[in-house]
């Protein structure tokens, strides 16, 4: 087959952070084209509660980096800015039922001195003095964070999308490529394409195609609730449980208590999540997990057991094994930059890890600051750890 | 004790046939309905209060009949809707006799949806399906107040014009975008007792001098001075009817939303009846002694009837009423205006839904994925039993039904309280661990 | 026999022996149940609980479809839209 095309840069993987590495590169004048096996938002992206959060990362580089991509967003969210209108700053409530719970907000509070992040604590305090009216009886404090945000990962996708003077095609998948000194030959389920460099960021597609990038299938199960009464008041901002954050790092939670999110959403509806689960698939929901998660949920707040569920879902995380995420070239490879293993953490790192990764196409140069989630790390270990 | 009872998901004919078949056969089915009573749709009189609604027919009081015999071996729960059945082989009920089980068979008899064709002004208030007007008259014997008008296609238009008749509240017309009279030959070659049914029918609406408008599409509705205006346009001729409740019914489709893509798991699972294929009531009772069969040869409990292949005269019958009802080709398919809702819980229109695939077609195909997550439709409570048919024909050339319909649980809306109440009986009592 | 009624957003309203609130309601002459958040009116529309559309909120019960619930002597049912909603659920 004759090559099709040629561009600057492919991007394979129309997910949230494939497409803000598209619309940042477009922006420095690369030809760019965006190939997915589905279409925008198909797995993660579009499976995600859209919380921007940087109090549920990992203490030290990933809260650095998750508040600086969320001071860009919000620039970004700014004037005519591409996230206007899609990312929305609003209030964190992250609430203790137990003792390792408060343990973890103790950790929180720290973190955000101690790292000088955007992200404030406003009020810290019993259930009763909090922005919210009606908590369970099982929450004994809570923390209203200012600062963070929301932003639906299809909503922010189809932005980039959207605002790129770039070439989209789906249904393509990324079968292989072939680097070679002239650029990289991509071979396509439609076909081959030409480009000087290509960007990986299939999240779990990812997968198959980078057989020395270690990832795993972390899969989420979520409820969305129905609109509920008019006259209702909506959370100002998301209910998390403590437990979440422990879940997130590497102690684990041990017995914190189950971790859950209540999400709303600008509908009225609220998004009840979500597990953490190493062997489940995109399909997979089980009623014995989600009459957990309710009972965790309506526990944290009752009157949510008088809305009615319209749905379940499922959605897959790419994880690497270290718990962070895989970004750089590839060691040996310098055409091939990856973009995975976010675990859910893409939503909120894409601002930054889109212009970083397009800095680094277009000048060569890479940012130090990314510098310790080089796929190489894992070549050059010994052992990977199981 | 781990509760592993059959399941079956539906108390209409073929519901009830497939519990009386499988308590005969010594089992103790578990049936549910989240109406209030037995009979489904088609014999919705079987729960109504005696003298208040029109008679029942022969088959539904032998059906009644044989239901009590067998009642006393089948747990019957109504007012409680079936939520989910998922891989780990769990049923979840919720409601008025709410449980968890593990059932080691389930049968769906589900029944069918009624297809309605988006029109504008089909979201007003006095607007409703045709078997919504008809499920009123068989369970309480009366009909709305005001003028009634019938308007879309099929067979049951005419049933209920003249169930209407006989209850004393003649619609003041059935419009009717086919043609089926155009072809009197073709009818003569149903079945002797749907000509018979079709013919008493026919015969009452004639007597009682309700015009039937065929060939005649219902092509707006609107309000006017508290009434409701029916737009009809016949061969470009446009008229107006004021009424004040309209009956709109475009055929009936599987109600299978929900219950076939996600059960893969170990247990055996069954159709029976309309949602496995529109064939009527006479047919659903067939095929819920068929399914039971089947159940209780999945169990080894007897051997089974092999065939399951639908009565192929039920399968005839209705090839031959959707070729008599078929909209004659000279009359073009309404062109609807933008504003026309198409989803009506999320209340997303065509224009939306035109703007969308032209936003994308300008670059790339517009996914199902995005239809639903940006464009709403299907994301609704309803889960889009009452759109997806209509965007999956206006973007037939990029998406499928199949692709838009997520096919998530629940089934249906359900309470977290009630989920949370329904007894656990997937698990010894004496390693419960949840509250 | 006395008549029995429910309460519609306060107003009582007459039901025979098997009717549903959607039956009886009807029967008064009521087809809006009110208004649903995306603006359209609630009201009656499948008659067999999938659309959705006839949703009120039933005392006792919750939010529930009026076309499969059956009356209840001097139950109170309102309306999603009705504002009345937030003392009665709240207090």
């Amino acid at each position: 087959m004759q090559p099709t095309d040629s561009y600057d840069l492919v991007i394979a993987g129309a997910g949230i952070i494939g497409a803000s590495v598209a619309w940042h590169a477009t922006q420095r004048g690369l030809r760019v084209a965006v190939i997915d096996a589905k279409g925008p938002a198909a797995a993660a992206s579009g499976a995600s509660d859209g919380a921007v959060s940087v109090a549920s990362k990992r203490p030290g580089l990933m809260a650095n980096l998750a508040d600086a991509s969320l001071c860009y967003a919000r620039e970004m969210a700014q004037h005519n800015g591409i996230l206007k209108g899609i990312f929305h700053p609003r209030p964190t409530f992250i609430f203790a039922r137990s003792a390792p719970e408060s343990a973890a907000l103790d950790r929180l509070t720290r973190m955000l001195h101690d790292q000088s992040l955007s992200v404030t604590i406003h009020q810290d305090g019993a259930a009763q003095t909090s922005a919210i009216s009606g908590l369970g009886k099982d929450i004994t404090r809570v923390i209203e964070l200012q600062g963070e945000a929301h932003m639906l990962g299809y909503q922010a996708t189809h932005a980039y999308l959207r605002a790129a003077k770039c070439d989209l095609f789906w249904p393509r998948s990324l079968e292989a490529y072939e680097p070679g000194p002239e650029g990289v030959r991509v071979f396509t389920s439609a076909g081959e394409m030409n480009c000087a460099q290509l960007v990986i960021a299939s999240g779990i597609g990812t997968m198959g195609l980078l057989p020395n990038v270690p990832m795993i299938a972390r899969s989420g199960q979520l409820i969305v609730s129905d609109r509920g009464p008019a006259s209702e008041p909506n959370l100002p901002g998301p209910l998390t449980s403590a437990a979440y954050l422990l879940d997130k790092t590497a102690n684990g939670r041990g017995d914190a208590g189950l971790p859950v999110v209540i999400d709303p959403l600008h509908t009225g509806q609220v998004l009840i999540g979500s597990t953490r689960e190493d062997h489940g698939t995109e399909r997979q929901t089980d009623i014995a997990t989600v009459r957990r998660l309710l009972h965790s949920a309506v526990g944290c707040l009752p009157r949510l057991a008088e809305r009615r569920i319209i749905r379940v879902f499922a959605g897959v995380r790419s994880a690497s094994l270290d718990g962070l995420p895989i970004v750089g070239a590839l060691p040996e490879e310098p055409n091939v930059v990856c973009a995975t293993g976010f675990e859910g953490d893409g939503i909120c790192l894409s601002a930054l890890i889109g212009r970083e990764i397009a800095a680094h196409l277009a000048t060569g140069q890479s940012s130090p600051d990314l510098a310790a989630l080089t796929p190489g790390r894992f070549s050059s270990q010994e052992a990977i750890p199981a | 004790m781990i509760d592993t009872r059959p399941l079956i998901v539906g108390a209409g004919p073929a519901g009830l046939r497939a519990a009386i078949t499988l308590s005969d056969a010594g089992l103790h089915p578990v049936l549910v309905d989240h109406a209030p009573g037995i009979g489904g749709a088609v014999y919705a009189n079987l729960r109504a209060q005696p003298n208040l609604t029109p008679k029942l027919t022969r088959e539904a009081c032998i059906l009644r009949q044989d239901f009590e015999r067998v009642r006393p071996r089948v747990d019957l729960r109504l007012s409680t809707a079936f939520a989910a059945f998922d891989q780990a082989g769990t049923a979840l009920l919720t409601g008025q006799a709410g449980m968890m089980f593990k059932p080691r068979a389930v049968i769906f008899a589900t029944g069918a949806r009624e297809r309605i064709q988006p029109r504008p002004g089909w979201t007003l208030a006095g607007v409703s399906s045709a078997g919504a007007l008809q499920i009123a008259l068989k369970t309480t014997g009366t009909l709305p107040l005001g003028r009634l008008l019938l308007a879309g296609t099929g067979p049951l238009l005419y049933a209920i014009a003249a169930q209407m008749v006989a209850a004393g509240r003649a619609p003041v017309a059935v419009i009717e975008t086919g043609n089926p009279l155009r072809h009197p030959l073709m009818a003569l070659r149903l079945p002797a007792p749907v000509l018979t049914e079709a013919a008493r029918y026919m015969g009452r609406l004639l007597l009682a001098g309700v015009p039937i408008l065929s060939g005649t599409d219902l092509t707006r509705i609107e309000t006017r001075n508290g009434a409701l205006i029916a737009h009809t346009s016949r061969q470009g001729r446009w008229a107006e009817i004021a009424v004040d409740h309209i009956g709109l019914h475009d055929g009936l489709a599987r109600n299978d939303f929900g219950i076939s893509a996600e059960m893969t798991g170990q247990t055996p699972v069954f159709q029976a009846g309309d949602c496995r294929s529109v064939l009527g009531r006479w047919a659903a009772e067939d095929d819920g002694k068929r399914a039971a069969e089947q159940v209780l040869h999945a169990l080894k409990a007897t051997p089974g009837r092999a065939a399951i292949a639908p009565d192929q005269r039920f399968v005839k019958t209705q090839t031959l009423l959707a070729k008599l009802f078929a909209r004659a080709p000279s009359l073009a398919a309404p062109d609807l205006p933008d504003d026309t809702v198409i989803c009506r819980c999320e209340n997303r229109s065509l224009g939306d839904l035109k703007q969308a695939l032209q936003a994308a077609s300008e670059q790339t195909q517009t996914t199902a994925r995005t239809l639903r997550l940006t464009e709403r439709f299907g994301m609704g409570p309803c889960q889009g039993r009452q759109c997806l048919d209509w965007v999956a024909a206006l973007t037939a050339d990029t998406t499928s039904f199949a692709d838009l319909r997520g096919n998530r649980w629940p089934i249906k809306p359900v309470r977290v309280r009630d989920i949370l109440d329904a007894p656990d009986f997937t698990v010894d009592p004496s390693h419960q661990d949840l509250k | 026999m006395s008549v029995q009624t429910i309460l519609w957003n306060g107003t009582p309203i007459a039901f025979l022996p098997g009717d549903t609130i959607a039956s009886a309601l009807s029967r008064a002459g009521i087809t809006e149940f009110g208004l649903r958040q995306t603006a359209l009116p609630a009201a009656i529309f499948c008659g067999i609980g999938q659309c959705q559309n006839c949703l009120v909120s039933i005392e006792g019960i919750g939010v529930a479809e009026a076309c499969l619930t059956l009356c209840d002597a001097a139950q109170s049912v309102r309306s999603l839209s009705d504002h009345r909603l937030t003392e009665s659920a709240h207090d």
